[in-house]
């Protein structure tokens, strides 16, 4: 029984952490066809905005410090992300947009600038976010930590917010047009300049929350940027490129196999979502729920 | 209304219109005409700037815009060759996207809605289905309306029948009267002459790249050249 609350608690967890950070990832392929490799640099740009946010007399970070309270610090690191991330679009990703051999340098080179800068500032040693509430509670026999009951609250709000977004309103149907026929969208009068800076900014800022909950749960060092980013490179395939439910489901379904398999095999977790993956691209190599997009 | 001076248009060296002259003043149903790869996509493709040109464009006496987003602003849409629908949207979703450019809280968008389900009833049933579910006709219904609900001073078709069955393709020209009666002006690209001249006050004939002649329907219709080339005659 424990172990099932265990699964079920931190499956989530790990897969809201994967749904953030892949949704971004698929939605800007989705619109414009670009492969953001610095995606993984956006989810620790996150954690470490908030990392700074939060520490007050730290000296193992170089920067000047503020001591905010978590609340405040997150919000910071979603704000700093959801504005840096389309500022990055714009500077250095639409130039080269046509180019997507160029894109991709251009998007490396930006991730391993963001850790060499982060490895200057706080080290390559991981830190961690301090819970933002503490104790725990216990419910057939399993203890509870408020502060993982928080995170899902959080991540189902985030998620559930993403999908209003996308769905409910003019400008989220204008990134689904986008996405499913660019000439279609430009005869229809949608501004694929402007629905792009849009998508860049909701995707750092669902970076920047996976970042959160990665520092929180599992601790962060500047390196492992490229955890999220390969998770999210697996869960967009498996999903199909572009497709923002498909890579909803196809971060649920990786999340909980990992958990389930890290229940008996800690050292095996990796392994387990990638034969998955494997498996299902060899069954259906458009991906789960795949399609394919009209330029 | 849309006045078109010296075009041309190249992909890479390939020169596709060379020095087109076209003019549709406010309320007339135009036709172009012109074989497979005459150049009748490019001219539509330019005129919505989804292709870069050279030579002057105007409408309503100003340039034309450099964005294609400008462009519809203006009132000049396009249904393109090949349609552009999003598949993936339901059909209602298709047609609201059409009056993107336009504000959707007051009831116009629902008014110009009644207006398209009224012109194609078959749409209403269809308001949920997926685009990409629709027959060929039922989705040539969907790009006229959707183009539609961007409430056009200018329609430009490009081949809308291509590939229909006949009595969907009267279904569609009948339409294009209707919309034409209402006061939009229409740009009709065809390869099928009879249709493009059924309607049109004014026809132009394409061909590779080149206008070659214009003149009013009547015109083509008794035109030696035209009979014989376009319209079968012995
Ligand atoms: N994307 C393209 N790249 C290169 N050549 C093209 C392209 N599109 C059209 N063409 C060429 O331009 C000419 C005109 O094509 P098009 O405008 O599609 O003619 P139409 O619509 O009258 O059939 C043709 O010779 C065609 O091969
Ligand atoms: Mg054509």
């Amino acid at each position: 029984m424990t172990a099932l609350l265990d699964v079920l608690v931190f499956g989530f967890l790990i897969s809201s952490l994967y749904a953030l950070a892949a949704v971004g990832f698929t939605m800007i392929f989705g619109v414009a066809g670009v492969l953001n490799l610095s995606h993984g640099a956006f989810v620790m740009l996150g954690a470490y905005i908030a990392i700074w946010a939060q520490a007050l007399n730290d000296p193992t970070i170089h920067l000047p410090q503020l001591g905010l309270n978590l609340p405040a610090a997150f919000l910071l690191a979603i704000l700093g992300v959801a504005v840096i991330a389309p500022l990055i679009y714009r500077v250095f990703v639409r130039p080269v947009q046509d180019r997507p051999i160029i894109v991709f340098l251009v998007t490396l080179l930006l991730a391993i600038l963001f850790e060499q800068v982060a490895i200057l500032i706080f080290s390559v040693n991981p830190r961690a976010l301090p819970a933002m509430v503490g104790s725990s509670f216990s419910i057939l026999g399993t203890q509870i930590e408020y502060n993982r009951l928080l995170a899902s609250v959080i991540a189902l709000v985030a998620i559930g917010a993403l999908w209003l977004f996308v769905h409910r309103t003019k400008t989220g149907k204008a990134i689904l047009a986008l996405s499913m026929d660019r000439k279609g969208a430009a005869l229809v009068g949608i501004n694929a300049e402007r629905i792009q800076l849009i998508v860049w900014a909701v995707s750092g800022a669902l970076a920047a929350i996976a970042g959160l909950f990665m520092a929180s749960f599992m601790g962060m060092s500047p390196l492992e940027e490229r955890v999220p980013l390969v998770i999210s490179f697996s869960i967009v395939v498996l999903g199909g490129l572009g497709s923002i439910p498909g890579s909803l489901w196809a971060a649920y379904i990786i999340g909980y196999a990992e958990t389930i398999v890290a229940q008996f095999a800690p050292e095996a977790r990796g392994l387990a979502a990638l034969i998955f993956l494997f498996i299902i691209l060899a069954l259906r190599p458009q991906g789960l729920l795949g399609r394919k997009v009209a330029h | 209304m849309l006045e078109i001076q010296n075009l041309n248009v190249y992909y890479a060296k390939a020169h596709v219109l060379r020095g087109v002259n076209l003019r549709v003043e406010s309320g007339e149903f135009v036709s172009v005409i012109g074989p497979n790869g005459a150049g009748k996509t490019t001219l539509f493709r330019a005129i919505s700037r989804l292709k870069d040109y050279s030579g002057d464009m105007f409408f309503d006496g100003s340039r034309l815009p450099q964005e294609p987003a400008q462009i519809v602003r203006l009132g000049l849409i396009q249904c393109p060759e090949g349609r552009h629908l999003f598949p993936y949207l339901s059909v209602l979703d298709n047609l609201t996207l059409g009056a993107f450019r336009h504000d959707q809280r007051d009831g116009s968008v629902k008014q110009e809605l009644e207006k398209v389900y009224t012109m194609f009833p078959i749409l209403r049933q269809r308001a949920y289905q997926m685009a990409r579910t629709l027959s060929g006709g039922e989705q040539q219904m969907v790009t006229i309306g959707r183009a539609l609900m961007s409430k056009p001073k200018l329609l430009l078709l490009d081949e809308p029948t291509i590939g229909l069955a006949p009595i969907v393709r009267k279904l569609i020209v009948d339409a294009l009267k209707q919309i034409s009666d209402s006061g939009v002006a229409i740009l009709l690209s065809e390869q099928n002459v009879p249709f493009a001249l059924e309607h049109a006050q004014r026809v132009y004939l394409l061909e590779t790249g080149s206008l070659v002649k214009t003149g009013t329907a009547e015109e083509f219709r008794r035109d030696e050249y035209v009979r014989k080339s376009y319209l079968g005659a012995a």
